[in-house]
């Protein structure tokens, strides 16, 4: 499973990607903002994207918008990673049509099992 | 022995303060009517025997008018008002003078007239000079209200109006005599003496216009008047309600010290009948007669009540027939267990057949007896039918002998003769309910008197307190003859006090007004002060931020003053008429006397703007005049909003570092990234627990705003209390077996309805407080269970304690009991107001029993499942 990572703080990526690679055994590729993420996924055509919600330039609602626009990637999954951990900004970013929502701080050690689960449920 | 004090210090102004007294002429002049007058009212005002008017001269102090002391004056060094005249702004009060270093070795203390109570006013002059005082003096310790303190200070200003006009007074009749000397054409057309003007004639102006000048004095004064009465209502209307509420409260304490009492006798009862096995119907007899029951008003009956089982019964009768023929429990009927009374007294005729009734066939009686049982304190019943007619609650306690067979002891209480007997004073004064639970819900076990109407402008007071097991409210509501005491006269007297005043200068001034020229500028000079006065109120009025309105009992506006004026972005003109309901948009019916609440205004362009708006009620005869006080609650609504977005922005951007420092930590832990060195390790961990604490008060803030933010949707199901318990022992057992604490549970299977997370949250904080404040080694002890329509959960530890003055404190938000609480065990102080909110909105109720250096028994009830209520 590939999965693409978007998120503008380098940090977060790259422990993103290790807890991923490391302890999920996934394939990850990395994006740095909104743009940057419509051409990776065009391009490298992920399973599923982790993305930020908020970002500068184009935040992550945005950025889900696009993909969905975009024929090549409107089916691609997309799981938000947010610090905001009220309920309602979790439901209203389902309500945008996100196939689940991880919060800030994730433990690295259950990520990719809880990704995997988010896309089971759906 | 200490010294006698010498005397006190002269004023500053000493040498011109003895010139503008001496200048007045008044010193050693003969008793004049006016200044009696004075002393009297400001005597009564005050309910104080003695009143002077007291003038301070080089050495002595000079009484021109007294009441209630029959000497001239005395020596300076001595005097009160000596003390007084050294602050020229503000009253001397003495509350008790044997408790004051300055007068506790004064003689007119230590002997006649043996002064207690002093409270002077200082006499200044226009010139700025405190001449002497105007007191009142009483010979036990006591006080003056606000309003008599007010009432004091007019009347001592009206003395020094009177002694200035009675100087121009003579000084103009001087001018006139001479006058009339120069001009002897211009013969006198009629004469008289005037108080203090000796022998000197004077021209008199025709009367018409010396009338007209003796109105305008008069109304003038009639102007300041109703200001000073206007005040004085105001102040009276906030100390009614204050003494009210007090009285309310004295009847409260009184009726809950009563039930206290009962406890105590039901305690004593049980420990009776504990020690007797089954006590005999003439050892209960001997008991309650030591009792003397006659001398506890409100206790109809105390009485025994003894466990059977179904089995046991027929035994059970036939033993008790020996001692009560025909003894047979009922109603009659197959039933599991019996709870039928055994003893009661006053027993001797039993026209109610109280003898053999089965307790367990009233609900009532059974739940508050499940309670008692559970409890092992007494517990009392709702409002239930007395066995001896008419309505009462019935107060349990169980009994459990080493011997023997268990039972109940139970008193019952006529509430109407409990509450009768402790508060005799009342009744034609307030009004008062006791309900079971809040009074909204309806559940009346007394009412005072419920066929006398109740008065639109009744204050109210409602007090909640709890006595064995049940939640009670006492509500008061005053009645007429609340009013009818002592001190509600006083406005009045002001108003009578300062027309009559008003009536003597305007004679003062009549017989000062008869010569043209003083006439003119006396006038003059009157009409000059009532309008500074005048204008000074005004600026007070309008100065004030808050905007003030008037308005009658139909909702018309009447006048309102400037700030009210921006607030509703309309000017008076425009406001007045206008319905109160249009401006703050509130039911009519609820802006009564003491409404005080938040609120929106309504400006003169519809925008709505946040409000803090309190009403209070006055009343002239038969006109209540209603006033309203907005304040703009705009910019404390935006700093509350600006407070909560910080916080929330502050959580959310300590969430992102925190990620990345979590993350590094939870990889490096793992091994992943390769095996660390032991030390590295515990290294990590130390950084990897502290980052743990962080999100946790971090979480913790988010958990409150959330509330906050009314964001919490419980998600209610039946939850089996043995689940919550189960779930949370294995969530705090790493923390406890860190420390050694052993946690031992003891679960009588119930339901709840609640939210299985939420409630988990809530036994897991109170858990991990338990464990944290327990010794290394200790024991928590964790019990579930039902109680009555609620399951409750203790969590009892034998930690330090919590300080009975701390307990309600500590479910308030960032609350530990010592501050070096939150270094020293962790935790952000949040947690027990998450959980008293999370407890809160299930319907349930949340509290802590400590006995400090002993530990605690945190509890929470929250409501059985519905298909569980008993």
């Amino acid at each position: 499973m590939k999965v693409l990572v978007v998120d503008d703080e380098a940090d977060i990526r790259r422990i993103a990607q290790l807890a991923l690679t490391r302890i999920g055994g996934l394939e990850v590729v990395e994006a740095r903002s909104g743009a940057e993420a419509l051409e990776i996924a065009r391009a490298a055509a992920p399973d599923v994207v982790l993305l930020d919600v908020m970002m500068p330039g184009m935040d992550g609602p945005e950025t889900l918008q696009a993909l969905r626009a975009d024929a090549t990637t409107a089916a691609i999954p997309v799981v938000f990673l947010t610090a905001k951990a009220l309920e309602t900004e979790q439901r209203r970013l389902l309500d945008l049509g996100a196939a689940g929502v991880l919060v800030k701080p994730f433990d690295p050690l259950k990520l990719a099992a809880e990704l995997r689960a988010v896309l089971e449920r759906r | 022995m200490t010294p006698a004090p010498s005397g006190p210090p002269l004023p500053p102004d000493e040498d011109e303060r003895l010139a503008a007294l001496r200048a007045l002429g008044v010193l050693d002049t003969p008793p004049d009517p006016l200044f009696d007058g004075f002393v009297k009212l400001a005597a009564t005002i005050c309910g104080a025997p003695i009143g002077l008017i007291s003038l301070i001269d080089r050495d002595r102090q000079w009484f021109k008018a007294r009441v209630g002391l029959e000497t001239p004056g005395g020596s300076r060094e001595t005097a009160f008002c000596s003390h007084t005249i050294l602050d020229r702004h503000h009253p001397l009060v003495v509350p008790d003078a044997t408790a004051d270093p300055r007068f506790a070795r004064n003689p007119s203390v230590l002997a006649d007239p043996h002064v207690r109570f002093y409270a002077g006013q200082p006499l200044v002059t226009p010139s700025g000079h405190a001449v002497g005082a105007l007191c009142v003096v009483d010979r036990v310790p006591r006080e003056l209200r606000p309003d008599q303190l007010a009432a004091l200070k007019l009347l001592a200003e009206q003395v020094v109006a009177a002694l200035e006009l009675q100087r121009q007074a003579r000084r103009d009749a001087r001018l006139a005599a001479w006058a009339a000397s120069e001009r002897p054409a211009a013969a006198p057309t009629g004469a008289f003496e005037r108080p203090g003007a000796g022998r000197e004639r004077a021209r008199e102006v025709p009367g018409g216009r010396a009338r007209w000048i003796a109105a305008a004095v008069a109304a003038a004064g009639v102007a300041l008047t109703l200001a000073g009465f206007a005040a004085s209502r105001a102040a009276v209307s906030a100390a009614r309600q204050a003494r009210f509420v007090a009285e309310a409260e004295a009847v409260r304490d009184a009726v809950e010290e009563r039930l206290i009492a009962y406890e105590e006798t039901l305690a004593g009862a049980r420990a009776f009948a504990v020690a007797r096995g089954r006590p005999s119907r003439g050892e209960w007899r001997a008991f309650a007669e030591s009792l003397a029951l006659s001398t506890r008003p409100g206790i109809v009956r105390l009485g025994f009540a003894s466990w059977v089982d179904a089995g046991g019964l027929e035994t059970f009768q036939r033993a008790l027939r020996r001692e009560r023929p025909g003894f047979a429990v009922h109603p009659p009927g197959e039933r599991p267990r019996y709870l039928p009374i055994v003893h009661f007294e006053p027993d001797a005729d039993d026209p109610e057949r109280a003898l053999g009734f089965d307790l367990l066939t009233s609900p009532g009686r059974r739940r508050a007896i499940e309670r008692a049982r559970e409890s092992d304190k007494a517990a009392m019943t709702e409002r239930v039918e007395l066995l001896q007619g008419g309505h009462g609650v019935v107060m349990f306690m169980p009994t459990r002998p080493e011997a023997g067979p268990e039972g109940v002891v139970y008193a019952s209480l006529r509430i109407e003769d409990l509450i009768r007997g402790v508060a005799p004073g009342t009744a034609g004064r307030m009004q008062v309910r006791l309900f079971d639970g809040p009074a909204a819900a309806g559940n009346i076990l007394f009412d005072g008197s419920p066929e006398t109407a109740i008065r639109g402008d009744a204050l109210r007071a409602e007090l909640s307190f709890e006595r064995a097991g049940r939640p009670l409210t006492l509500q008061a509501l005053s009645r007429p003859g609340f009013d009818r005491g002592a001190t509600s006269r006083e406005p009045w007297l002001v108003l009578i006090a300062g027309l009559l005043v008003s009536a003597l200068a305007a004679g003062t001034a009549w017989s000062a007004a008869s010569t043209w020229t003083r006439a003119r500028a006396l006038a003059a000079r009157l009409a000059r002060d009532a309008t500074r006065n005048e204008e000074r109120v005004r600026t007070v009025v309008d100065n004030v931020a808050e905007g003030i309105l008037t308005f009658d009992e139909g909702g018309g506006v009447g006048w309102c003053n400037a700030a009210a004026e921006q607030l509703f972005g309309a000017p008076a003109a425009a406001l007045a008429g206008r319905s109160i309901e249009e401006l703050v948009p509130v039911a009519r019916g609820d802006l009564r006397d003491g409404f005080r609440n938040e609120a929106f205004g309504r400006r003169a362009d519809g925008a709505l703007f946040p409000v803090e708006l309190s009403v209070s009620q006055m009343r002239a005869e038969d006109q209540p005049l209603f006033v309203a006080v907005v304040r703009d609650a705009t910019e404390r609504r935006e700093v509350e909003r600006m407070k909560d977005e910080f916080v929330s922005t502050v959580s959310h951007e300590l969430r992102t570092p925190l990620t990345s420092i979590r993350g590094s930590l939870g990889l490096l832990r793992s091994g992943v990234l390769g095996e660390l060195p032991a030390d590295a390790r515990e290294a990590v961990a130390i950084a990897e627990r502290n980052s743990e604490r962080l999100l946790a008060l971090i979480n913790d803030i988010l958990d409150v705003e959330r509330l906050r933010a009314g964001e919490f949707e419980l998600a209610r199901e039946p939850v089996a209390a043995s689940a919550l318990v189960a779930a949370a022992l294995d969530s705090i057992r790493p923390v406890a077996d860190a420390r050694g604490v052993r946690i031992e549970t003891s679960v009588r299977e119930a339901e709840v309805d609640g939210d299985r997370r939420r409630l988990g949250q809530v036994l897991v904080n109170l858990l991990s407080n338990a464990v944290k404040f327990s010794p290394e080694g200790g024991t928590v002890r964790l019990e579930a269970g039902p109680e009555g329509a609620d399951v409750v959960f203790h969590v009892i530890d034998r930690g330090r304690g919590v300080p009975p003055e701390h307990q309600a404190a500590i479910f308030e938000r960032f609350r530990q009991v010592e501050a070096s609480d939150s270094r020293e065990r962790g935790g952000s102080g949040l947690g027990l107001a998450i959980c008293k909110a999370l407890v809160e909105r299930h319907g349930g109720r949340i509290g802590v029993d400590s006995v400090p250096g002993a530990g605690s028994t945190f509890w929470f009830r929250v409501p059985r499942a519905a298909e569980e209520q008993p």
